[in-house]
């Protein structure tokens, strides 16, 4: 289980943690991999995402716990963006592994669901035009 | 708040000591002041006294009786203890009996000449502002006079006494008041330190005597008695210290990330509506968009605080 917080390319940092996600254990069935991207939006520059990095873990932690356990899947990592982030980058990563891919998906959904509800993560849009608000 | 590094505006280059008293017998409380809970801080007394002295001074040392050396509360302080030659052949003890043996002894180590910084850790009230009030005007004294050098104790007057007496435990002394306390001990027997300073006062003019600045002056109130202990405890209740945090839209509002604030209430409603006061949070978001969360954990805004937590106002997330 792991919660993370980046403020650079997700997919660079990927190539770095690879060595660490188990890839061998013989359980695993099944592993579903969701990735959250900024989208191309006509007006839209760039997205900031400012976090508060303490809370974001005990809160990570406390929805990863309880994927695992409501869903028995095997492993969870959840990784978030933060700082600028530009159109077509991820903002989230989550990869969930479990015996089959019914419980894999499932608790995939489960996750992004609580971190949409719990992450203490804010948004703010960045305009072509040189304008910025808070997404409330 | 500013701290002072004294080498850089103590314009005589005297080093600044510190010197908290804690050996008090403390025989109306029952139990040694030190090590008594601060009535508004997570630390005892004597813990809160020594840090606040160590932003100011070069090094802190605590006065106690050296029977008191091996107390837990104690042993890991640097301690000065009571000197047999200023208690009068085991006569006498008392606070006049640290702040000479202190003295002679810091000069032994340091041999130039210095100002020993002095707080009793029964008066919970002095804070850094207090402190630096009354180093502030005990610098410019000494630059003012610095041929005559008039002034060897600089000491707040006391409003809580009835005539306005020196209070000499919250005061500067320099060394060379040693000989002069010293010659009023010895020859006068007198110990009451705030007699002495008085007699210093009048007689020699040596004293520089400040009036506690406006918004201070309860400051000096010290706490002798388990009902007054209790009295001031229960203020906890009014009384707490948090750190807030700021993001987002809030981040934008306080133009900072986090702070400490000391507050009057009990809940986060009474905190919000501090904040929101003093920062009208309420112009750019309504409160009921709002969530809360104390040390990382959402709360209502009916939860209890009890000071020292870490508390975060959430406007609308958007992760994901």
């Amino acid at each position: 289980m792991k919660i993370i917080t980046v403020e650079e390319d997700i997919i660079n940092f990927l190539s770095q943690i690879e060595n660490t996600i188990e890839n061998t254990i013989d359980e695993v069935g099944g592993v579903v991999i969701f990735e959250g991207r900024v989208r191309r939006d006509l007006d839209v520059h760039s997205i900031e995402y400012q976090g508060d990095k303490e809370m974001i873990f005990v809160q990570g932690e406390m929805i990863l716990k309880e994927a695992i356990e409501k869903f028995q899947i095997i492993d969870a990592i959840l990784i978030h963006r933060l700082g600028y982030v530009k159109v077509g980058e991820l903002s989230i990563w989550i990869r969930c592994s479990a015996k089959h891919r019914k419980e894999a998906y499932a608790s995939s959904q489960f996750i992004i669901d609580n971190v949409k509800k719990l992450l203490p993560i804010w948004k703010k849009e960045h305009l072509q035009n040189g304008e910025s608000h808070w997404i409330m | 708040m500013m701290r002072m590094n004294n080498n850089n505006n103590n314009n005589n280059n005297n080093k600044i000591f510190g010197l908290v008293l804690v050996g008090g017998k403390s025989e109306r409380m029952g139990t040694d002041k030190g090590q008594l809970k601060h009535p508004h801080q997570d630390q005892h007394q004597l813990g809160y006294s020594y840090d606040l002295l160590s932003n100011f001074c070069d090094k802190v040392f605590v006065s106690c009786r050296e029977d008191q050396k091996e107390l837990p509360y104690l042993k890991d302080y640097p301690q000065i203890h009571d000197q047999h030659e200023f208690t009068l052949e085991g006569k006498i003890r008392g606070p006049i009996v640290g702040i000479l043996s202190s003295l002679n002894k810091i000069k032994i180590e340091v041999k130039d000449d210095f100002s020993l910084l002095v707080l009793a850790c029964d008066m919970p009230y002095v804070d850094e502002k207090v402190l630096q009030y009354l180093i502030q005007s005990h610098q410019q004294q000494q630059q003012q006079q610095q041929e005559s050098k008039n002034f060897l104790v600089s000491c707040f007057i006391n409003p809580d006494t009835d005539k306005a007496w020196p209070e000499p435990l919250c005061a500067i002394y320099d060394y060379s008041a040693k000989k002069y306390l010293q010659e009023i001990l010895f020859e006068r027997e007198i110990k009451c330190p705030r007699k002495m300073l008085s007699i210093l006062l009048e007689e020699k003019k040596l004293v520089n005597m400040i009036k506690l600045p406006a918004s201070s002056e309860k400051a000096l109130l010290n706490i002798n008695t388990k009902e007054d202990y209790e009295k001031h405890r229960e203020l906890r209740d009014m009384n707490i210290t948090v750190k807030v945090k700021y993001y987002a839209i809030l981040g934008e509002k306080t133009g900072i990330s986090e702070e400490n604030i000391f507050f009057k209430g009990k809940n986060l409603h009474h905190l919000y509506n501090f904040l929101d006061q003093k920062y009208q949070f309420s112009n750019v978001i309504s409160k009921d968009k709002l969530r809360v969360a104390v040390n990382s954990r959402y709360v209502d805004f009916d939860y209890i605080l009890e000071g020292a937590e870490t508390v975060m106002f959430i406007p609308p997330i958007a992760g994901g």
